[in-house]
């Protein structure tokens, strides 16, 4: 079969079924008259198409009518005509979508890592915890406590220290002396200054060392206080001695004044 | 004279007749079934034919061509007014028919799989010619179903539409909904496929 041949086998088939524009088939034509090989092509499509068309239609058995109430199927009934496998296969994705809806509602979250699993409904998911992190939050805590601890001691401490100023403020013009007055505040700043470096140490060797040594070092630390009472106690006293002109009633102010500081103290203890 | 006569006068009635469908088709959107049963009486004859050479069994060719019809009476509010009834019905009968072949895992074919639906509907042939004319043209038409029935779903479908209910190419391709070019290749890769197993060598004539 020639190149030419093998094209006019599409115009056959073309021809057959009527899809040939008349320029092709004048082509078509042409080539029959000279090729008798795609002339018995031709007359095999024809008779190809010839018998198709022994199949004809036959009567239909019956009519197919449609009932005036064939129009809607009511849901119910259209749910009982399924199959059992279907009615389950129904629930069970009406189920899921269900479970889906009220999750996505209620704000659900999930997480799976490292075979631990974590959920919540509208909260953040906690961080995931390892040992390390453990012992991390253990060391944070208890540095957190041994700050607290100090911190509550500085601040007693603190309260201690301004009632004592309070109280030398309350003898303003009633009976100690300029002179007296202000050796009595450079000793309570000298003692604030103190304790203030107390307490920066405190909280040093709290960070470095474990809680049991807390109690030692608030001993060292009522010590030194109780020290710079003293000292206080010596210097007011001095001062009072070398004072002649002092009255009784000076004298009263500053025993009320170390009664009520002995007093604390002893709240303290 | 006389030609054009009977040219207007047939324009006329099937002029009539697309008009009588088209209140048909309104009545019937308007859930007026006896207004759609007039469209069945019209139509069922195609569709059952299509159906039983698609499907090659009488029973199922009647099954699916009821439920076509119910189909189409149940989606009958969503036809375009604009668009072709035929092709529309054409349409839901070969997604069924196409829907049913898929879902057998053996296709039933007459000579090889079922004797008893060969006879079923060799006895619904007409019956109006001789003996010897009526028996070769059965032995044909079995030859016929038999090489239909090698081919594709598809390439049936198309071959059907255009053999047999002779839609044309783009008529074909609006039932099918497919672009033109592959109903041409369906429709010629099927009948080089009928052309063989037809040749006379082959089926003895």
């Amino acid at each position: 079969m020639s190149e030419k041949c093998q094209e006019v086998r599409e115009l056959i088939l073309r021809a057959v079924v009527e899809d040939l524009e008349p320029d092709l088939r004048a082509r078509l034509q042409n080539h029959l008259s000279a090729c008798a090989q795609c002339r018995e092509e031709q007359s095999l499509c024809e008779a190809t198409h010839r018998r198709l068309s022994t199949v004809e239609d036959v009567p239909v058995p019956r009519h197919f009518f449609v009932q005036p109430d064939a129009e809607r199927i009511d849901a119910w009934q259209a749910l009982r005509r399924l199959a059992f496998p279907w009615k389950l296969a129904l629930a069970s994705v009406l189920a899921a979508a269900l479970l889906v809806g009220v999750l996505a509602f209620s704000d659900f979250r999930f997480r799976a890592e490292n075979g631990v699993y974590a959920f919540s409904f509208g909260q953040p998911l906690p961080e995931t915890v390892t040992h390390a992190k453990v012992e991390d939050q253990v060391r944070a805590v208890r540095a957190e406590l041994e700050r607290w601890v100090d911190q509550k001691l500085a601040s007693e401490r603190q309260q201690y220290l301004a009632a004592l100023r309070a109280e030398i403020e309350k003898t303003d013009g009633r009976g100690l002396t300029s002179q007296q007055r202000t050796m009595l505040l450079a000793a309570l700043s000298e003692t604030e200054n103190r304790l203030a470096d107390r307490i920066q140490t405190a909280g040093t060797v709290l960070e470095s060392r474990m809680a049991s040594s807390v109690t030692s070092l608030y001993d060292t630390i009522q010590s030194q206080r109780a020290q710079d009472l003293r000292g206080i106690r010596q210097t007011i006293s001095a001062s009072a001695m070398q004072n002649e002109a002092s009255d009784r009633q000076t004298q009263e102010v500053l025993s009320t004044l170390l009664e009520v500081a002995e007093l604390r103290m002893g709240g303290q203890n | 004279m006389g030609s054009t006569t009977i040219s207007s006068k047939l324009k006329g009635s099937a002029g009539l007749e697309q008009a009588h469908e088209h209140s048909w088709i309104a009545a019937s959107q308007r859930g007026d079934s006896a207004a759609f049963n007039r469209l069945v009486l019209k139509w069922e004859r195609s569709i059952y034919n299509l159906c039983l050479r698609m499907l090659q069994n009488p029973e199922d060719a009647e099954e699916v061509t009821q439920e076509v019809f119910l189909r189409a009476f149940r989606s009958i509010r969503n036809f375009r007014e604009n668009a072709s009834f035929s092709t529309w019905l054409y349409r839901i009968a070969a997604n069924q028919c196409l829907s049913r072949l898929r879902k057998r895992d053996n296709r039933v074919t007459w000579s090889i799989d079922s004797e008893e639906s060969r006879e079923q509907i060799d006895h619904k042939l007409p019956h109006q010619e001789s003996h010897e004319n009526q028996f070769l043209q059965q032995e044909t038409g079995t030859k016929v179903r038999e090489a239909l029935a090698r081919l594709s779903p598809e390439q049936q479908l198309v071959i059907e539409l255009k053999f047999y209910q002779e839609l044309t190419f783009e008529e074909i391709a609006d039932v099918v909904q497919a672009p033109l070019s592959t109903v041409k290749s369906r429709l010629y890769g099927g009948f080089e496929i009928l052309k063989r197993c037809l040749s006379p060598r082959r089926i003895g004539i």
